[in-house]
Order: C-alpha cells, then sequence, then structure tokens
C-alpha cells in the first residue's frame, strides 16, 4: 500500500513534464467508476440488505517507449467492491516489456516485474470497468476473494501472437508469486486464522487460436500454484501447505449483432496442516464451475446481457450434503454450490462514458467460504440477490 | 464504398497482407521494420468509412476491435489508434506524421506526403 501510494504519487508529480518533454514515447490513460450496490439476504456484497457506494474504481497507467525494443508500463488503481475484496490501492502491474521478436505477422513479447495475468478472457482487464462484460464478473472463474492472489504476480511472464492464413495463434506463459496481506490470508485459509500465507509460486500457460474469420476464439490455460502457512505465536493452525492445479477452457463466438462466451473451470486443491490441538486437516477436493453469456447489441450504445454461472465446490458432493459432516461443526448444504442468473444493460452515452446496471438472482453459496476451510462464515441465506448500477469513464 | 489504405511517405512498405494489417490496427505491431514507430490513425468508429474498413480489409467487426484496444491499452501493451473527426483531417495527420498509417474513401485525391499501399486480403 505504501509503495503504490508512492508510485501514484511519484507519477502524479512526473506525468506533465514527461508529457511535454516526449509525447511520442509517453502514454497515459486512466479511468474512474463509481456506483451503488447491494446484496441482500447475503453479505456477499453489503452486510445486513444495506444499499452502498461502495463500488469505486479508480486507475491511472504511463506506458514509456525507451527503444524500439523496450517499454516499462505501470497501473496503480483504487478499488471499493463492499466486502468482495481488500478495500485499497494497488500496483496492479509495473513491468518491462521486452519485445524479443516484432515481425509484422509474428510478435514475441517478455515480461519482467510486476506482470498481468492474461490466461483468462477477462484476466487481464478484470479491474477496468469499462473492459468488463458486467459489473460483478461470474465467481466460479473470477472469484473476488481470490483477486490479488490471481491478477498479477511478480515474476516474468512470455507471450507469443503469430498470425497467418491460418488463423492467430496465443501462446502465454508466466511464473512468479503474488504477495498476500493478511485480510487475503483469511479469505483464502480461515477467518480465524492468525498468521500469513505466502504463495511459493504460481505457475500458468495458456494458448487461444482464432481462425481468420475472426469469429471464434477457443483455448484452454492450466495453472499450478502452492503455498505455505506461516502461522503466528497463537494460532489455531501451526502449520500447512497447500496446492492448487487449475484448468480452464474458453470459447467465445463474435457475431454482428452479438456475442456468445463460455468459461469453464476444474480446480484441484489439496491442503495438509496441523491444528494447535495436534490433529492434522488434509483437504483434497477438486470443484468444477463455469459460465454461459450472451450479450446482444441492441443498438449500437445499448447492450444487453444475460448470464448463467455456476460452481459446485466438491465434484463428488455437488449438493453439500457433506458439509452437514464437518467434523468441525456443520455447514449448511447449500454452502457446498452456488448458481447464478444475471441480466444487464449497458449504454454508452458517449465514447468513453457508460451507465451500466445489473441484478443477479442467486441459488446457494459455495463462492462464499473460505478456499481452504469453509467456515461459512460469510452469512447468506439458500437464495440471494445482487445488484449493482455503475457510472464510467476512461481516457 | 472501397477505402484504401495509406501511409506517410517515410514508410518503406507498399503491401501488406489483411493479416498484417489487423496486427497494426490491434495495436500488436508497434514498429516498421526498420525501427520507426507505427502512428495509426482511425475515422470516428461509428462512421460508415471505419465500419467498412473493418469489414473489407480487416475481417473484424468494429466492437471487436474496440475491445482489443481496451485490453491493449489498460494492461500496458500498448496505444490506441488515434481517432480523428473528418476525411480532410486523417488526409492532414497522415502527410505531417511520419510512420503514420491510415485510411480514406476511394477515390484518394494526391496529396504530398501520402502513400497508397496495397492490401492483400484473403476473402
Amino acid at each position: 500500500m505504501k509503495i503504490s501510494a508512492l508510485i501514484v504519487g511519484l507519477l502524479l508529480v512526473m506525468l506533465p513534464p514527461l508529457v511535454r518533454a516526449d509525447h511520442d514515447r509517453f502514454s497515459w490513460h486512466g479511468f474512474v467508476a463509481q456506483g451503488l450496490t447491494s446484496s441482500t439476504a447475503s453479505d456477499y456484497i453489503t452486510t445486513g440488505d444495506k444499499i452502498t457506494t461502495d463500488l469505486t474504481e479508480v486507475g491511472l497507467n504511463a506506458t514509456y517507449v525507451i527503444s524500439p525494443s523496450l517499454s516499462v508500463a505501470g497501473q496503480v488503481m483504487y478499488l471499493n467492491g463492499g466486502n468482495r475484496f481488500r478495500q485499497g490501492t494497488r500496483l496492479d502491474y509495473l513491468f518491462l516489456d521486452w519485445r524479443v521478436t516484432q515481425l509484422f505477422d509474428w510478435q514475441v513479447n517478455v515480461h519482467l516485474g510486476r506482470y498481468k495475468n492474461r490466461h483468462w478472457l477477462y484476466s487481464a482487464t478484470q479491474d477496468v470497468p469499462q473492459t468488463r462484460p458486467s459489473i460483478l464478473l461470474p465467481q466460479s472463474v473470477y472469484f473476488d476473494s481470490n483477486r490479488d492472489v490471481a491478477l498479477s504476480s511478480d515474476g516474468i511472464a512470455l507471450q507469443s501472437t503469430k498470425a497467418g492464413s491460418n488463423g492467430t495463434w496465443e501462446v502465454r506463459w508466466s511464473y512468479g508469486r503474488s504477495p498476500l496481506f493478511e485480510e487475503d490470508t483469511k479469505r483464502l485459509i480461515s477467518p480465524q486464522a492468525q498468521g500469513l500465507a505466502k504463495q511459493d509460486y504460481t505457475h500458468q500457460f495458456s494458448t487461444y487460436w482464432q481462425p481468420d474469420s475472426m469469429r471464434w476464439q477457443i483455448g484452454f490455460s492450466l495453472l499450478k500454484s502452492e503455498f505455505t502457512y506461516h502461522p503466528a505465536p497463537e494460532d489455531f493452525l501451526i502449520n500447512g501447505f497447500s496446492l492448487s492445479e487449475r484448468v480452464t477452457l474458453a470459447a467465445r463466438y463474435d457475431s454482428e449483432a452479438w456475442e456468445l462466451t463460455t468459461e469453464y473451470l476444474r480446480d484441484r486443491l489439496r491442503y495438509t496442516g496441523s491444528f494447535a490441538q495436534g490433529f492434522p486437516l488434509t483437504v483434497d477436493n477438486t470443484s468444477e464451475g463455469g459460465y454461459v453469456q450472451w450479450r446482444y447489441f441492441l443498438q449500437q450504445n445499448l447492450t444487453g446481457l444475460v448470464r448463467f454461472d455456476t460452481y459446485d465446490v466438491n465434484r463428488d458432493d455437488r449438493n453439500g450434503e457433506l458439509l452437514v459432516e464437518n467434523p468441525f461443526g456443520a455447514i449448511p448444504s447449500y454452502y457446498g454450490y452456488m448458481d447464478t442468473l444475471t441480466v444487464g444493460l449497458s449504454w454508452d452515452i458517449q465514447d468513453n462514458l457508460r451507465l451500466s446496471g445489473e441484478f443477479a438472482r442467486v441459488r446457494g453459496a459455495g463462492r462464499l467460504s473460505a478456499v481452504f476451510l469453509p467456515d461459512g462464515l460469510v452469512k447468506a441465506d439458500p437464495y440471494w440477490n445482487a445488484w449493482a448500477i455503475q457510472l464510467m469513464y476512461w481516457f | 464504398m472501397p477505402v484504401a489504405v495509406l501511409v506517410n511517405q517515410s514508410v518503406n512498405v507498399d503491401e501488406l497482407s489483411s493479416v498484417q494489417l489487423r496486427m497494426i490496427f490491434a495495436g500488436r505491431t508497434q514498429f516498421w521494420q526498420d525501427g520507426s514507430r507505427i502512428q495509426v490513425f482511425v475515422l470516428p468508429t461509428d462512421g460508415p468509412v471505419h465500419q467498412q474498413f473493418c469489414r473489407t480489409l480487416l475481417n473484424t467487426y468494429p466492437y471487436q476491435l474496440k475491445r482489443i484496444w481496451q485490453r491493449v491499452v489498460y494492461s500496458g501493451q500498448g496505444d490506441a489508434p488515434t481517432v480523428v473527426d473528418s476525411v480532410a483531417q486523417m488526409s492532414a495527420m497522415i502527410a505531417a506524421t511520419p510512420g503514420a498509417i491510415g485510411y480514406l474513401p476511394q477515390p484518394v485525391n494526391e496529396k504530398e506526403g501520402i502513400l497508397m499501399i496495397t492490401v492483400e486480403t484473403t476473402q
């Protein structure tokens, strides 16, 4: 947070002189979005059915071209999503972009530093409101509690784009680790955790293909990540180690008047640790989910959205019946799944000004519990609603 | 309405495939082969010339191109093209900007500093 604030300050001081000095090499952009939102019969966004303005997203980015093969790019942002993720300032990315190959039809880039996760359809710009199909993204794949671990990491990333008459191939690979805050640990492990979870590494690969007709895009991604739990002196967990392995499949079809998008996810999560009382904790769980989303361009500046998103915490217990037998206390079965139907509308008032609104009806609360220990402490009824409206401006 | 692709006279290219043109207008290819920066200009994205350019020469819908620009700009991968207001301004900007590329509706009046290039389409 302190580093991010420092970088924002530095950027604001440095921007005007740099822009004047070298407008060909330096460019900067940003966005501001504010909304009204609420979750009813659930504490997903707001507590106690309150309507809140906790839907703020502000970002500023800059790119400086050092030479034809080198650039440096960074983005800082302030996010407030209510209860969905940690509120505050973040250094979203700051990397050296090395253009290793730049032929007319083949580009290879290496990113060093805090790189963006470009492996899922919306992950590269998940926090940039006007680039999303909706205000709230499908939680099966774009799990809000996992946001800071999932979207950018410190390390190295490679991206290759090859275009030809057989279509466009993109191959992406990355290896790094994401810093975790105390609040992230509580969201990942358990709200009762006093220590800190540290990501040892996250290793990702993805590839996407588009035919020359440009109508289709299909692809898949793989992720492997390890975490170690470092307990506090007085803690209910005395150690812990986890391994996450994730596969996603993605497809999108673009028509003149509509767009159909789908992503499927399977995530195997293993956790081994020990409680302070001496007994072990072992989790080996494979979750599964995905969404189908249809956007219809009603007019050039008006887009409608319908989406069905489904997620099962344990594919061997899709109805959550085994949660009642949890040795640490019975958990209602509806914390074992989450199905969401969303309808939304977006109106482009100007080229860089949009008003979006949406409503979601949800069955279950499978994405409201901590990732490793399903305490089910985020309160929700078996059926609940969420809605949001947001005005977004970008430049 | 046929659309012609034009470059500033500093650009040492006289032919591009539609795939190569798409890589340039999508912000993926940012430098000419001699190392100079590509400066991309487009007409208003809801106008008929841009719509025609996207469909016939890039083989995309305009909204697909907009989606790519947003991703490029807000994930640190480059810049979106500069939008100019009119055909006259497009012509003036290409003539005045080294490394520029843009397009105009046919027939194009000859203007000093502007060269027309051939686009090999796969359709």
